[in-house]
């Protein structure tokens, strides 16, 4: 059934979203972190090379002191990490641990720590940035796999109660954005309209880049590239204007940084296009309230009023998806659809619960390409446009 | 940001958030101008509602007067010469490029003539010399302009040997001051 629809929709649900959000957002609303949640906050560099001198000096000390010096950091166990309700965020709790230089346990992981803390002392000194790849390689033979200079990362991070882009350690560039927006980047103004076929790349050192203008009327993040390539091709973004953002898979720190700051500087609807399946709800998942790991950042990265536009469960039955583009769940899948259902933050929101528990039900899943059984321009002209219209959205 | 109303609001909705005050105030001195000219050269011409156009560029001479310029008369006010050489290298490149954009800030230039270093004296010169330049450039693409008239005009006798040789040497002389 090829799509012969060219209707326009008036997108009536989303522009009343805007309007709420325009009317409201203009107040800025500061987290107020709940008791028993540690506070991490974005530093200039000035502040956090004073932090790390504080930290050493306090160390230098014990060592005259005591001869056993320690490092004190906020714990980031599963059992540490709590839900605040009210914001809608993942945060970390006050447990601490402790790291101590003499210990014969510690004494790797201490060294490692050190080794990254005089990374980022350099990197905040020469006010230049590094991946955490290139990390990695400043002592292959110390850190012996990535996993480890990694953890130690986000140890300095809590260490020093900030994020980890004061750090000056950056994520790999992966995210790619397209569509009505001007930002500026050094003395330059970046048209998202005028990529050509192609999109700009989410820039990891965000401090260089500021809003300039957009005239979008809601922002669309999307799983998958083939999804945007699809959108862009049809400008979908000027025929309904918008924004779209695509990380390839789980957001990363660039990504979800950046849809924080439109969401935050912009006040427009921000929407998820996801697979229907268990990791395409855990992807919004993380974009809504943060992801366990990092969960000290999540005020920095979470955009608690993203709502989850599709691919729901129900929608396969809606648009009459053909049962050979359904795809059978196995049972990791099942496993993670239970796990989800039992997280506080979805057992709250019950249209959420609901198309969970549709799909457990049916043990189905699909792709967003699924929508292609119906012609190449049905997500664009005939799906994304009804649900925006109707809000039919969680 | 700025919410500007693209048409009638209740027919369609359509919005403009522009960059405000708050936002650029944390720029380093000499990009708010470079920004905001160059929004204004490039993008505006899009918007065809005359009206929006103007409620528009009413902003933009806002930033500029509130904020672009109070900014960069700071920066170059500043007690720290180390500083102010820095903004003033990078300013004298912005005069080099983009003349017309840097415009507003050549009253500042002409106070940095009186200052007490050489260094910044020289640089504040460089960069007034760049202002100048760009007109003379701009009055020799006029004057060509003209000269190709005028020479039809010889050719057809319409215009007196004298009167051609007059404008010639004026075109002359202005080519071998910019070294054309």
């Amino acid at each position: 059934m090829a799509s012969k629809s060219k209707k326009s929709y008036d997108l009536k649900a989303t522009k009343d979203l805007l309007s709420q959000y325009l009317e409201i957002g203009q107040q800025k609303k500061e987290i107020k972190f709940p008791e028993g949640t540690i506070k991490i906050e974005d530093l200039p560099t000035k502040n956090t090379i004073i932090k790390i001198n504080k930290l050493v000096d306090e160390l230098v000390q014990s060592i005259y002191n005591t001869g056993r010096p320690s490092i004190e950091l906020p714990s980031r166990s599963g059992s540490n990490i709590i839900w605040d309700e009210e914001n809608d965020l993942l945060l970390l709790g006050k447990q601490i641990v402790e790291k101590q230089f003499h210990s014969l346990t510690s004494v790797v992981d201490i060294t490692r720590l050190m080794k990254v803390l005089e990374n980022v002392y350099e990197l905040l000194k020469t006010n230049d940035y590094a991946t955490k790849r290139e990390i990695f390689y400043t002592a292959v033979k110390l850190f012996k796999d990535q996993k480890n200079s990694d953890k130690n990362i986000e140890d300095i991070s809590t260490m020093l109660y900030t994020t980890r882009n004061s750090t000056h350690i950056i994520a790999a560039p992966r995210g790619a954005c397209v569509g009505k927006l001007k930002i500026r980047d050094g003395t330059e103004i970046i048209d998202l309209e005028r990529q050509g076929s192609g999109y700009w790349q989410v820039s990891t050192m965000l401090d260089e880049i500021d809003i300039i203008e957009s005239d979008a009327e809601f922002i669309l993040v999307i799983e998958k590239d083939a999804a945007m390539m699809r959108l862009n091709k049809h400008k979908f973004w000027e025929k309904y204007p918008s924004i779209l953002i695509t990380a390839q898979g789980v957001g990363n720190v660039a990504v979800r940084m950046f849809l924080k700051r439109l969401s935050k500087e912009l006040n427009l609807p921000i929407f998820t296009l996801v697979d229907s399946d268990p990791y395409g709800h855990y992807i919004h998942s993380v974009y809504l309230r943060g992801s366990k790991r990092l969960s000290y950042e999540s005020p920095f990265l979470a955009t608690p009023n993203i709502k989850l536009l599709g691919v729901l469960t129900k929608d396969l039955d809606e648009y009459k998806i053909p049962k050979e583009a359904r795809i059978p769940m196995n049972s990791n899948d099942i496993k993670r659809i239970k796990d989800m259902l039992n997280e506080k933050f979805v057992k709250k929101n019950k249209k959420w619960e609901a198309d969970l528990n549709l799909a457990l039900k049916l043990k189905i899943k699909a792709e967003i390409q699924a929508f292609t059984s119906h012609g190449f321009a049905f997500l664009a002209d005939k799906y994304l446009p009804t649900k925006l219209t109707t809000g039919d959205w969680i | 940001m700025k919410i500007f109303y693209k048409n009638n609001k209740n027919i369609d909705g359509g919005i403009l958030q522009l960059i405000d005050k708050e936002k650029i105030m944390s720029w380093p001195p000499e990009i708010p101008i470079l920004i905001i000219e160059k929004y204004r050269k490039d993008h505006l011409s899009r918007f065809t509602n005359n009206k929006l156009r103007s409620q528009i560029n009413e902003h933009l001479d806002e930033l500029v007067k509130d904020v672009a310029i109070p900014l960069m008369a700071k920066g170059l006010e500043t007690e720290n010469s180390e500083e102010k050489l820095t903004l003033l290298t990078r300013l004298e490149e912005i005069t080099k490029k983009k003349t017309e954009m840097a415009k507003p800030i050549i009253p500042y230039l002409e106070k940095l003539l009186k200052d007490e270093n050489e260094k910044i004296k020289k640089l504040a010169q460089k960069a007034l010399n760049n202002f100048e330049k760009a007109k003379k450039k701009k009055q020799l693409d006029q004057m060509r302009k003209k000269m190709e008239q005028l020479e039809k005009d010889w050719l057809e006798e319409k215009v007196s040997n004298e009167e051609y040789a007059l404008e010639r040497k004026k075109l002359l002389k202005l080519q071998a001051e910019l070294g054309d």
